[in-house]
């Protein structure tokens, strides 16, 4: 028995990872625990957010399922930074959990080639440095030509809370233990780290009168390129706390029985979303810090207190918990834990996500050392197309960091390892003004077109917003406006695109103004912000361009960095352990200044020079 | 072309006479191709052997050696010592240059310091103006800056940009995160920032006028004196005096050294209306240099000679009036008296110079080259881009700004990177649900 792809896991990354070579028509076999728990979102129930939902837009122009996902079970949507340029827009939704992985599972099991198997994959078959299938708890081997490893937090994951300790990748869920040490053994480079969860709570038992409420935007914004807000269900609303001195009291009585301050947790948590025991230790100063209540869903009794994620003990989490204004009578439905997790250094891999080590084999998501729903989902978009083209002996699909978050995610991963969770921020993206949430579909749709990943109906509506861009450009270009309705001086009328370009106006005014219809908001956002941005994103190309001359200068495969003369020793060690495919990639590397880059070219350049004069005569 | 893996050589102390000559020899080979030339070792750090140069003649020269990583350029390194004088070093050169040596490119020592990390690249500029300062203000200033003081005024700089970087990023990538930043912080931060970097921006450009040399442009009507000044000033007969109008034609240059400063004087043609082809070529030339001269002294008799002069707009001038040995001398308000026939008040004029351009301490100033200078007021553009309306409408292009000034100032010596950027935001605020 064989397929083309085996996925181990079924999170974020793992279906994406199966879903997208199962489209480019490859065998696929997803394998987990229990196919019931398919598409679960295991943190609080929200997709999107800065950053994150610019993966989101990707992973869609690619055609994957996330941002679907997020349109079919989304209970709440808010459009963030509304009042700053596009660039930095990001929408933030709250899913319905329930509704969440039931709209993952139809999608996974409506795909023909795909299919699903409960099971536990308890080590990687090899052949010499080659994977060649998965060997399940069974004894059984299921041969494959690709390996997907995703297995989040499940690797030897350990479960804290006070001084409690269990096994476990999730609370009620078991943990690969076996494969974990099956994969040890290969020396991957692994180490640990840590995140949490805050205590559930019964929603029944909140006193909601006394909260601040926060209502989602109208109109409602969709996570797809391809979706419109009708298919949205009924929409709830979110309710923001916070805690006060007395709740820092309470936990600062129990920080010695907690985990992470008794040293029994080594992993390293993440430093922008805090567990609340250590918020209060590094910003003592701070009297208060928020807390946003998500609903879990609209038939579930249960609120996710996101901003209290804990692994202090029940007692005291009770006692937290009921400190806090409109919590005062809460019931705890599950408390809060830490987990900490085995993950792989990411430099160990190709920017395909391909293990150097082990051929045939991919990493993608959790493992790789990175956090969040959507940088997983986005890596093992990276990790099924590429696995596929792979077997179709066709180039891989790599992402430059100026046309994509995913492009930036994977080579930081690749490049600079992480030492902490890495979760995507768009100061991350050094040509942020590029990279927006509604220019996804154009920076990759095409390509998601040419290898086949995306239908014919993603295919049309974004043909036809080009189409609509070009040919209301041409006419917003011919009509004329007088400036001064934007503030200053009367003066000569205008063209529209140019009056664009003072920072007051906006389409959505001018439209108004000279009572045209307006098109869709894709449309508007696009022709609005190439005249904004006009200057800066001129700036950002010439540097791309310069970029682009060195991420053409390919380093050979077989190159010996320590035998380069002139490289100091550190210079040598850190180039050996990233092996830079180009000078570009080099470049990046921490600590790799520009004298070793000078270096490096001088090399290059004598060995591209033919040695003919040793050769023949 | 650059290429590290050469042993290389060149004399390293100016050409001609004199009672020693050092000539460098750098590479990882150096040592041996030196043993292999004088067939003996060099086991000694400082070593006396005799080089056979002619027939008959062998040149006592001392050799020391510097092994690698303890050397100027990080390599293999040898110092020889012979004699001052041309044809022996010469003929030492060429014996070298017959075993796989060759002649070093001008810098190419100090490029091999700045490769091996021995240097940062601004040190390195740092050294060409050392040896090329031809003032103590100069040579200082150099100093400084090898001794990493551009570099410290520079991270000093970015360190206040930084910390108004940290709040715009934080409140763009963390909105919704209950940070404690506020529109009010950011446009205060920018603010006091723009007039940071005017301050800084000054420093940098009076460095580079230090640095280089200040130049000073006698202009005025014709007859007036400027000739007279100029030998008057810099004590030498440069310039033809005469009583007839226009006698000047071409730009004349002379310097002289005041506070360890060196002042280039240029003499031009006086400006008035003429017929004349010749003349009216030199008054061109004339308000050529005044549009490009650090310092303006405009000399006249009376105050009407003063009037109507829109060439000397926004330019730090002095105002002259020359002639006070005359009979019937008229003395006006805001007017430098001084006599260039009779040397009167020329070395209150002189201290006028200075102090217009030294009103900081000497000890502050770093060596600036123009590479340098381009960056910083490239910089102050991007700055000076961010408008209040700007940041309410696109705070992601006044963070662009911002960072397009941070790269720019760090091509000076090295660059920041985005997980720098946000280990900052962590550690200023609390952040995360
Ligand atoms: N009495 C007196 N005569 C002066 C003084 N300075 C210059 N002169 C005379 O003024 C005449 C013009 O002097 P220049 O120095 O040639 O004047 P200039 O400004 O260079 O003139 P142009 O080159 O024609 O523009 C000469 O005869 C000088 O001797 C001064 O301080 N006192
Ligand atoms: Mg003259």
């Amino acid at each position: 028995m064989g397929v083309d792809i085996i996925v181990i896991g079924g999170g974020h990354a793992g279906c994406e990872a199966a879903y997208a070579s199962a489209r480019l028509k490859k065998k696929t076999l997803l394998i987990t625990h229990d196919v019931s728990t398919i598409g679960q979102m295991s943190c609080n129930p929200a997709i999107g957010g800065l950053g994150k939902s610019h993966l989101v837009r990707e992973i869609d122009a690619m055609g994957g399922l996330m941002a679907n996902c997020a349109d079919e079970a989304g209970i709440h949507f808010k459009v963030l930074n509304a009042s700053k340029g596009p660039a930095v827009r990001a929408t933030r939704s709250q899913s319905d959990r329930k509704l969440y992985s039931k709209s993952v599972r139809n999608i996974i099991n409506s795909e023909h080639l795909l299919s699903t198997l409960s099971d536990e994959v308890i080590d990687i078959d090899l052949q010499g440095l080659s994977a060649v299938g998965v060997i399940l708890k069974s004894g059984k081997k299921i041969n494959a030509r690709k390996i997907i490893l995703t297995a989040g937090t499940f690797l030897n994951g350990r479960l804290f809370t006070g001084e409690e300790e269990e096994e476990g990748g999730r609370k009620k869920d078991k943990t690969s233990k076996f494969l974990a040490k099956s994969l040890q053994s290969l020396e991957l480079g692994d180490s640990r780290l840590k995140t949490g969860t805050p205590p559930r709570i019964l929603a029944s038992s909140v006193n909601w009168e006394v909260l601040e409420k926060q209502s989602g935007d109208s109109p409602r914004p969709c996570m797809s390129f391809i979706n419109s807000n009708k298919i949205h269900p009924e929409q709830m609303d979110c309710f923001i706390t916070r805690t006060n001195i007395k709740t820092h009291e309470i936990i600062k009585s129990g920080l010695d029985r907690s985990p992470m301050f008794s040293g029994r947790i080594d992993g390293v948590g993440p430093r922008y979303c805090p567990s609340i025991e250590d918020k209060i230790h590094r910003f003592s100063d701070k009297p208060s810090h928020q807390i946003f209540l998500e609903p879990e869903g609209l038939n579930s009794d249960e609120i996710y207190p996101n901003g209290i994620s804990t692994s202090m003990p029940k007692d005291i989490q009770e006692k937290m918990v009921k400190s806090i204004l409109g919590f005062e009578k809460a019931k705890i439905t599950q408390y809060g834990y830490a987990v900490e997790y085995d993950f792989f250094d990411p430099r160990n891999l190709y920017p395909t996500l391909e293990t150097k080590k082990i051929k045939n084999l991919y990493f993608a998501g959790q493992i790789n050392g990175t956090t969040g729903y959507e940088e997983a989902a986005a890596q093992g978009m990276v990790a099924g197309v590429n696995a596929s083209l792979s077997i179709d002996d066709k180039e891989p699909w790599i992402e430059s960091r100026s046309n994509s978050y995913i492009g930036v995610l994977v080579d930081d991963l690749i490049t600079l390892g992480t030492k902490e969770p890495y979760r995507m921020f768009t100061s991350r993206a050094e040509h942020r003004l590029l990279l927006r949430e509604d220019n996804a579909d154009q920076r990759l749709t095409p390509y998601a077109k040419s290898i086949g990943l995306v239908d014919e109906k993603r295919w049309k509506i974004f043909q036809k917003k080009m189409e609509k861009v070009e040919t209301e450009t041409k006419a917003l270009k011919e009509l004329k406006i007088n400036p001064a309705i934007f503030g200053g001086k009367k003066t000569e009328q205008q063209s529209i695109l140019s009056v664009l370009k003072r920072p007051e106006a906006t389409l959505e005014k001018i439209y108004k103004i000279i009572e045209r219809p307006m098109p869709d908001k894709g449309v508007t956002i696009e022709i609005e912000t190439s005249k904004k941005y006009e200057g800066y994103i001129e700036r950002q190309k010439k540097e791309i361009k310069k970029i682009k001359k060195y991420e053409n200068a390919k380093i050979p495969k077989n190159i010996i960095f320590k035998e380069i003369k002139g490289l100091s020793n550190e210079a040598k060690q850190k180039l050996t352990k990233v092996l830079p495919k180009t000078i570009a990639h080099a470049q990046r590397i921490p600590g790799i200044t520009p004298a070793t880059i000078s270096l490096l070219l001088v090399h290059l350049k004598k060995e591209e020079t033919p040695s003919s004069r040793k050769v023949g005569s | 072309m650059l290429d590290a893996s050469d042993t290389i050589i060149a004399c390293s102390t100016p050409p001609g006479r004199g009672a020693l000559s050092v000539i460098r020899l750098s590479g990882e080979s150096s040592i041996k191709i030196a043993e292999k030339l004088l067939g003996r070792a060099l086991n000694k750090k400082v070593n006396l052997v005799k080089l056979p140069l002619w027939d008959g003649y062998k040149e006592k020269c001392v050799l020391t050696i510097f092994n690698s990583p303890n050397s100027y350029t990080g390599e293999n390194l040898i110092e020889i010592s012979c004699h001052g004088n041309p044809l022996i070093v010469r003929k030492i050169i060429d014996k070298f240059l017959q075993s796989r040596v060759r002649m070093a490119n001008p810098g190419e020592f100090t490029l091999r310091s700045y490769m091996a990390n021995k240097m940062s690249l601004e040190e390195s500029e740092a050294v060409i103006q050392v040896i090329n300062a031809n003032s103590d203000s100069a040579l200082i200033a150099a100093q400084n800056t090898l001794n990493g003081g551009l570099r410290k005024k520079i991270k000093n700089i970015q360190k206040k940009l930084r910390e108004t970087r940290v709040v715009v990023e934080t409140l763009i990538d963390f909105t919704d995160e209950d940070a404690d930043v506020y529109l009010g912080d950011v446009k205060e931060k920018i603010e006091f920032f723009k007039e940071e970097y005017k301050k800084f921006g000054k420093l940098m450009e009076s460095s580079k006028s230090i640095s280089d040399d200040i130049r000073v442009v006698l202009a005025g009507p014709p007859n007036v004196g400027k000739s007279t000044l100029i030998n008057a000033l810099t004590n030498e007969n440069v310039s033809i005096v005469s009583e007839i109008p226009g006698t000047t034609r071409d730009v004349v240059k002379s310097s002289y050294i005041a506070e360890g400063i060196r002042f280039v004087l240029e003499d031009t043609a006086g400006l008035r209306k003429s017929s004349d082809k010749i003349e009216e070529k030199g008054i061109k030339l004339a308000k050529k240099a005044i549009k490009s001269a650090d310092i303006v002294i405009y000399l006249g008799l009376t105050k009407k000679d003063f009037e109507d002069m829109p060439i000397l707009k926004g330019k730090p001038c002095i105002k002259v009036l020359n002639k006070m040995d005359l009979k019937g001398y008229k003395d006006s308000k805001g007017f430098t008296r001084i006599s260039a026939k009779t040397g009167k008040n020329l070395s209150l004029l002189k201290s006028l110079i200075v102090s217009s351009f030294l009103n900081f301490d000497l000890s502050e100033v770093v060596a600036v080259n123009a590479r340098h200078l381009s960056f910083v007021k490239q910089g102050s553009k991007a700055i000076n881009a961010i408008s209040p309306s700007l940041i309410s409408s696109n705070l992601e292009l006044v963070a662009e700004n911002l960072k397009e000034c941070d790269a720019l100032l760090g091509n000076i010596y090295d660059p920041i990177s985005a997980d720098d950027l946000l280990g900052k935001i962590f550690n200023t605020f609390c952040i995360g649900k």
